[in-house]
């Protein structure tokens, strides 16, 4: 263990039970009841070179940017699917696609004002996007808060490692925000305190100076939202971080079982006169299924090459693809388009013969509802696990916050495995997290 | 050439009283190759703020909230509207077509549909032009279901109904729009008054190639000019009358008069 991470190794339990007191929870429903869970986390950081940083950081920009004009393109025009580039099919049969958005334009044109983007570093040294998180991407509050507290823990360790300082997440968001503003105040919608992410809510409503709401405590009148203050004055809101899903935004224009949303705030979004963060609809952009036409996007919209690579991707609604997906299906992994957090996936070679024979059916009968992919064997991290140093599955999501330009936070969310033969690293399924440092030269 | 003459009254009654509601209201008649919407005029008890703009489909729509407690809600619209005695529609937006080529909300045909389609595609695909096409299917379909009076309900779905064998207009509308796109013709919902006494209504606009034409499935036609379009959508929710929201109300009835005359 090299001397900065043993100077922060030793303080790793005062740092954790510091995260439990700030209340750095997340929240999981199992057989019907609440449950709070710890989100361990482990000292020694993950390290990105200030060069590599930089192709990440030119590679993270362009897809967001593509994937901005993506989304512009696609609930207007549609030329994308004019020229051909990417087959109707995979717009409008999207569960992501949403009509209600068609002809409707977020204040200055952007959608995806902040983007997880998740990937993987390859045992070939290659990073790799596993996926694009467009809709509702959270975690950033756990790596600004680990390092607030790992600084105080050790303030020498920070002199001694030139880092970037990744602590300004909270003024780039408050940019970002007040960059699309038409005017009114900053709320950050919450469903409330069961939500898996409510640590996060309440902490980037107090870094951020922005009121923490919940759908009750705003209302629409005459085109315009307005917040009710503790003391009973209506205030207009301009800017709506909302923490909420599409479908529960607005019973008026969605879900109208919603109870935790805005009757007609989506009107006032049409009308020009609010920003939601991010803009609903996005989810057509991040589907398993669109994820093989990103690098088509970044070529068709800004005529450039891709900086960063997709894991190899076929889809087998090509008939070419489903050629190779039936040769070569031992090798690869399924995934259903439809399905999120780790379901719907399947390993080729972990089927019977007579599953795989039935998966082969469905295949080819609903071939576009899957994608298949390369496994890509990623790279280890050291964490300490009960003392000893033992390496684990990794990957990191990357925050990239757009207004007039893409803006890549020097930092992420390094999330790892616990359970040495698992390659999900996702905090429900009991994986932890590591600070991410990037080096400042 | 004809003039008609409509009005439309909705009254919503509770067992409670509603503190807060949220409206939608999509009843003015729609602008297009077939119809011109003249003059028309709203009122409504309790007096509500509204405002008024356009939904993605392309209905208007009437947005606002009543925060004064009630019991009972009226709504009246009446007005002129031309129209020609046509039933093209006028040309398909390109870019918006796709939403009505996929199966949707009550539109998601279910075994009894498709195999329906099977039973018919032979003499579907014998027919020279789209527009035989709809006419085709909608005479099947005609010769397959019943018109009953309180057979269903506003939240029944096509596969329901048409397992039934049985609906109201709506109901055969989504039926019709389930076939059509099980057929590669793009089809969508449109809500609207017809000429008499009664309730509102409700037809299919159809893509044949580059037009949109309207049939009704309930009667078996193409329409006419005695037809009042007010909205279309995927299906019945997007182009919905009346859309609430409310707080307390407890039980609510719902009655609609709707009278449309004719003259030239």
């Amino acid at each position: 263990m090299k001397k900065h991470e043993q100077a922060l190794v030793v303080h790793t339990q005062k740092i954790n039970s510091l995260l439990a007191r700030y209340g750095v929870k997340f929240g999981i429903y199992k057989n019907n009841t609440f449950k709070e869970q710890l989100f361990p986390f482990d000292a020694i950081p993950r390290i990105i070179e200030h060069d590599e940083f930089e192709m990440l950081e030119r590679g993270l920009k362009q897809r967001v940017k593509a994937l901005n004009l993506f989304l512009k393109d696609i609930y207007s025009d549609k030329k994308i699917v004019k020229d051909g580039v990417v087959p109707e099919d995979f717009i409008f049969a999207s569960s992501g696609y949403m009509a209600e958005c068609e002809g409707v334009m977020p204040p200055k044109g952007i959608y995806s004002h902040i983007s997880g983007i998740d990937l993987v570093k390859g045992k070939d040294n290659e990073w790799y996007i596993l996926e694009d998180n467009l809709r509702v991407p959270s975690g950033a509050s756990y790596p600004m808060i680990a390092r607030d507290l790992c600084r105080k823990s050790s303030p020498e360790t920070f002199h001694n490692v030139k880092l970037a300082d990744n602590r300004n997440y909270a003024e780039l968001l408050r940019k970002t925000m007040d960059y699309v503003n038409p005017g009114g105040h900053t709320v950050i919608l919450t469903p409330g305190r069961y939500n898996a992410a409510y640590f996060e809510h309440s902490y980037l409503a107090e870094q951020t100076r922005a009121h923490l709401v919940t759908g009750s405590e705003l209302f629409v009148e005459n085109d315009i939202l307005y917040y009710v203050s503790a003391s009973g004055v209506k205030e207009r809101v301009g800017v709506v971080y909302r923490r909420i899903s599409d479908e529960y935004l607005d019973p008026m224009n969605f879900n109208p079982e919603s109870l935790i949303g805005i009757p007609h705030i989506y009107d006032v979004f049409r009308k020009g006169n609010v920003a939601l963060i991010n803009a609903p609809g996005n989810g057509v952009a991040d589907d398993k299924g669109i994820y093989y036409f990103v690098p088509k996007m970044i070529k068709y919209y800004l005529k450039e090459e891709p900086v960063l690579k997709n894991a190899p991707t076929y889809l087998p609604f090509y008939e070419e693809d489903m050629d190779y997906v039936l040769k070569h299906f031992d090798d690869l992994v399924l995934k259903d388009v439809a399905e999120a957090g780790g379901y719907g996936v399947v390993f080729g070679n972990t089927m019977t013969a007579k599953q795989k024979e039935d998966f082969i059916e469905l295949l080819k009968a609903e071939p576009r509802r899957f994608i298949a992919q390369e496994v890509i064997d990623f790279q280890d991290l050291d964490i300490v696990d009960e003392g000893e140093v033992v390496p684990r599955k990794a990957d990191l999501r990357a925050f990239v916050l757009m207004a007039e330009e893409p803006l890549v936070w020097a930092s992420g969310l390094t999330r790892f495995s616990r359970n040495p033969d698992s390659y999900i690293v996702n905090s429900s399924q009991g994986g932890g997290f590591k600070d991410t440092w990037v080096l400042s030269q | 050439m004809a003039f008609l003459n409509y009005q439309y009254k909705m009254k919503i009654s509770y067992s409670e009283k509603v503190d807060t509601c949220y409206f939608t209201l999509k009843p003015i008649p729609a602008n297009d190759f077939r119809q011109i919407s003249i003059s028309y005029d709203i009122n409504m008890s309790p007096q509500a703020t509204y405002s008024e703009g356009m939904d993605s489909f392309g209905n208007k729509q009437i947005i606002g909230r009543i925060i004064e407690p009630h019991s009972e809600y009226l709504f009246t619209i009446k007005g002129l509207v031309e129209t020609r005695p046509l039933c093209t529609i006028g040309g398909v937006q390109n870019s918006t077509l796709g939403m009505y080529k996929y199966p949707h909300g009550k539109c998601i045909p279910g075994d009894n549909i498709i195999s329906f389609s099977n039973e018919i595609r032979a003499e579907i695909d014998r027919c020279a032009s789209t527009r035989e096409k709809c006419i085709c299917i909608m005479d099947r379909l005609h010769e397959k279901m019943i018109y009953e009076q309180g057979s269903t309900q506003v939240e029944t779905t096509s596969e329901e109904s048409f397992s039934e064998g049985k609906g109201v207009c709506q109901d055969f509308s989504h039926i019709f729009i389930c076939l059509l796109r099980i057929f590669g013709i793009p089809a969508r919902y449109t809500c609207g008054l017809i000429v008499g006494e009664g309730k509102s209504h409700s037809w299919v606009e159809a893509a044949c190639n580059d037009i949109f034409i309207a049939f009704d499935p309930t009667h078996n036609c193409e329409i006419t000019d005695e037809y009042i379009k007010l909205g279309v959508g995927r299906d019945a929710v997007d182009c919905a009358i009346n859309r609430g929201v409310m707080w307390g109300g407890g039980i609510q009835t719902q009655a609609v008069q709707v009278s449309v005359e004719k003259y030239y």
